[in-house]
């Protein structure tokens, strides 16, 4: 079902001083660089082979962003799966008895890609994102 | 530099229960489940795309991954990007500031392919890994 690692979400520091990083050790430039401001979120995107690579840096430190950055440091936030059909996806997984977050199990992301999120109580605990567009 | 992630290694309290999960939810079966007695886990490897998913259940709770697992619960832990001539860019880094671990900046890893790894200290906290192979 899987057909990609569609997105990693980092979460650092100082977003700027990444980019500067990245660029000086692996030659890579951003696509794009922005704030999202109602989420609180300086970001900073790369594309590494079929995955979306968005490096974050929380605005607010009492955001879940915000407090996964304090508790964990530098690393990886969360990771989504690529998927087609989504929400059709999201259906058959509430059928055989998840918990999805969002209204009909999808949500749509400020990037424009829709998600669906398992509820980690219904996964062994890990926060599943499928996602797609 | 980056062409793909490499692999993503995601901790799971039970690697054959995630397995069962994925198994069910999502008709995906592990290419392999492998025991690595000497670095203590055991690993449900998936191909996503082009990368291989890693649930890994630490088996010794006092290891690094398995008190990580213990603080944070399941979630991804670790990822690594692919490159082609990982010696001649552990060099490159290494010629660039980056403290490397491992002999001539490179290890090889239980699955077998080759890695290098930045200390977290040369690249603004995070402990960026690249691999071949």
């Amino acid at each position: 079902m899987f057909n990609s690692v569609h997105h990693i979400h980092y979460v650092v520091s100082s977003r700027d001083d990444m980019v500067e990083y990245i660029r000086a050790n692996f030659g890579m430039e951003p696509e794009d660089l922005h704030t999202i401001e109602d989420r609180g979120m300086k970001d900073a995107l790369y594309r590494v082979g079929e995955t979306l690579i968005e490096i974050t840096e929380p605005l607010d430190p009492d955001s879940g962003i915000g407090k996964h950055l304090a508790e964990h440091g530098p690393g990886v936030y969360h990771v989504a799966f690529g998927v087609d059909n989504i929400r059709q996806v999201a259906s058959d997984l509430a059928a055989r008895g998840n918990a999805l977050r969002g209204e009909g199990g999808v949500t749509q992301s400020p990037r424009g890609y829709t998600t669906a999120n398992i509820d980690p109580a219904s996964s062994h605990g890990l926060w599943f994102q499928l996602a797609e567009g | 530099m980056f062409e793909f992630i490499h692999h993503v290694r995601i901790l799971v309290h039970d690697a054959d229960a995630m397995s069962e999960y994925m198994e069910q939810n999502f008709g995906m079966t592990p290419v392999k489940i492998e025991v690595f007695p000497a670095r203590g886990m055991k690993n449900a490897t998936f191909k996503v795309g082009q990368t291989n998913v890693e649930f890994t259940e630490p088996l010794d709770p006092e290891s690094a991954m398995g008190q990580y697992l213990k603080n944070f619960g399941p979630g991804p832990y670790h990822m690594a990007f692919g490159v082609t001539d990982i010696a001649d860019k552990a060099g490159e880094l290494s010629a660039k500031g980056n403290q490397m671990r491992g002999e001539n900046g490179m290890s090889r890893s239980a699955e077998g392919y080759m890695t290098a790894n930045i200390d977290p200290a040369s690249a603004l906290g995070y402990p960026f890994q690249i691999a071949e192979g």
